[in-house]
């Protein structure tokens, strides 16, 4: 007899993160992705020839003249520039940033999760790469946010629509992530209990349609 | 509910389908698109094909209060190459490097108790100094309203919000919609080098302007050498690469595209521009080009080169880069100077498609 899907989610979660690698891969995976975020929305800038030092010492860090609250909702107003070198600072606004870290973590738990699917699968001689392909539109949405670089990549008419999408870009990616996240959990906690469940093998081979 | 794996990639497909056809489907009216009626204002069709650039207003935040570098500790922060936007203000030589500019677009300045604005916009690459009084005598200071119209910087003024595209110089909604603004014919655009070179006690922009951003490096990337364009523009043209630096200058409706880098070469011209009689002068120093109108206290005289200077053909008096007659028999003589400024080819034809130009 299935679990509710939530409560089959929340097993697979829990199975899954049990393991030592799981948290490492969706720490790296987190922090990868986070950088490269950052660096897609230009709030990571790598500018060779910048001269950072010229403006005063590296690093250093610089707060916004003015620091209040509402830079924790200002998304082009960063509170604090982090010149790291003469050609490196880190500069994001509050929302961008409260977004590389969130999207990253969930595209991390994600990654995470289809390679523990991937392990479990093969150590029962069942290929799961169906799974991990499942969740690539939800990583590939994942980086809608960056627009500014969407923009100069597209260009032209495009710019217009992505600009306005803008506001809707980073809870569409969390909501596919999230919706991704728990069918992975679901399929790996389906797959840790009995590995033939992947793709319905089991139920073939019993008859079941 | 089960998580199905139909389910979730019609859900993904859906959501991804809908950006990706968002992203393709005309958001704006086409240029080539007839219009909705015979007397339609063109300020009203102007108006509706102004479009969001992303942020909010002021969302990219003007210069309230702007501070100065001496020179010498402006040399610790920018190299010569830097390019500037730099005019002088109450006999005072500024230069407003464009590592600053480009964050904040508008720098709101007075001189002499009067107001006025230096605007900048990175997407067309143009520098105009505006007064800042309306025509009824009010004076305003100006924000980004964090729209574009053609690529260009609408500016809004504070003391009534009507937007005014910088290109335009005219209000197209709001109060004040149809009025012209006063641009002040004060700026060349240069290198912080050229610039220092020719006035070495000059003061430059502060990068302490009261907000934070990373001063030093440019957001736009190679925008300034792609021949792409990030938003729509009204007509377009491919004589030249569509960033080209050209002079847009503007007399009695008409308008002019000098290409800046060939006139260096030729230094002046004399030219006729909606019946105003005009000329060109090239600054080799500063690397710019100056408009000034043709009249002298002998009438509308025409100018020549001559060995390194500019003579006018009527008395060979000699005359400099900033349109004063330095020797010769119209010596302390001055032209008037009118607004002209550094621009780039596809947003002045798509603001002046009927413009001629001068190479």
């Amino acid at each position: 007899m299935r679990r509710p899907a939530l409560v089959e989610a929340r097993a697979g979660l829990a199975g899954a993160f049990a393991r030592r690698r799981a948290w490492l891969v969706a720490g790296v995976t987190a922090l990868l992705y986070a950088l490269a975020y950052l660096l897609l929305a230009r709030a990571l800038i790598i500018a060779v020839g910048a001269g950072f030092s010229r403006l005063g010492p590296v690093p250093r860090l610089d707060l916004a003249p003015g620091l209040s609250p509402r830079f924790l909702i200002d998304p082009f107003n960063p509170p604090a520039i982090l010149y790291l070198a003469d050609a490196v600072a880190l500069a994001p606004p509050a929302p961008i940033l409260f977004a590389a870290l969130l999207v990253g973590a969930l595209v991390g738990a994600n990654v995470a999760l289809a390679v523990e699917t991937l392990a479990c699968a093969r150590s029962c001689g069942r290929s799961s790469a169906v799974g991990v392909l499942g969740a690539l539109p939800s990583f590939l949405a994942s980086f809608a946010c960056c627009a500014p670089t969407v923009l100069f990549v597209l260009g032209g008419n495009a710019a217009v629509a992505v600009v306005a999408l803008i506001p809707y870009a980073v809870p569409l990616a969390l909501a596919l992530l999230v919706v991704s996240l728990a069918w992975s959990a679901a399929r790996f906690a389906r797959v840790s209990a009995d590995p033939d469940a992947i793709r319905g093998v089991a139920r073939h081979r019993h008859g079941v349609t | 509910m089960e998580f199905t794996r139909r389910r979730l990639i019609a859900l993904m497909g859906a959501g991804i389908g809908a950006q990706a056809c968002a992203a393709l489907a005309p958001a704006t009216p086409d240029a080539s698109a007839p219009a909705a009626s015979a007397v339609e204002d063109p300020l009203d069709t102007i108006a509706s094909r102004i479009v969001s650039g992303g942020p909010a207003p002021d969302g990219i935040p003007p210069v309230e209060r702007p501070a100065y570098l001496e020179r010498r500790e402006a040399d610790k922060v920018w190299k010569d190459d830097v390019v500037v936007d730099a005019l002088i203000l109450g006999g005072v030589p500024r230069a407003y490097p464009r590592f600053i500019t480009v964050w904040h677009e508008i720098v709101n300045e007075t001189s002499d108790g009067e107001a006025l604005s230096i605007t900048y916009c990175p997407l067309t690459g143009s520098a105009v100094v505006f007064a800042g009084r309306l025509s009824d005598g009010r004076p305003t200071s100006f924000g980004t309203s964090g729209r574009l119209y053609n690529s260009n910087l609408v500016m809004y003024d504070r003391a009534t919000k009507s937007l005014w595209p910088q290109l335009l110089g005219v209000a197209v909604t709001g109060e004040r919609k149809g009025e012209r603004l006063r641009e002040l014919p004060l700026a060349v655009t240069t290198t912080y080098g050229r610039w220092k070179a020719r006035y070495p006690d000059t003061l430059v922009l502060s990068t302490e302007t009261g907000h934070l951003r990373a001063y030093g490096t440019w957001p736009y990337g190679d925008y300034d050498t792609s021949p792409q364009l990030l938003f729509p523009v009204a007509a377009r043209d491919e004589r030249f690469h569509s960033k080209k630096v050209v002079v847009g200058v503007r007399a009695g409706g008409d308008a002019l595209a000098i290409a800046k880098v060939e006139f260096l070469a030729r230094r002046v011209a004399n030219v006729e521009l909606g019946g105003t009689a005009l000329v060109a002068l090239a600054d080799p120093g500063l690397a710019a080009v100056r408009v000034f109108r043709r009249e002298t206290p002998r009438g509308a005289v025409r100018f020549a080169p001559s060995g390194d200077a500019v003579v006018d053909e009527e008395t060979r008096s000699r005359w400099s880069a900033e349109g004063e007659a330095v020797a010769g028999e119209l010596a302390g003589a001055r032209l008037e100077r009118v607004s002209a400024f550094d621009v780039q080819w596809f947003a002045w034809y798509a603001f002046y498609p009927k413009t001629s130009v001068l190479w």
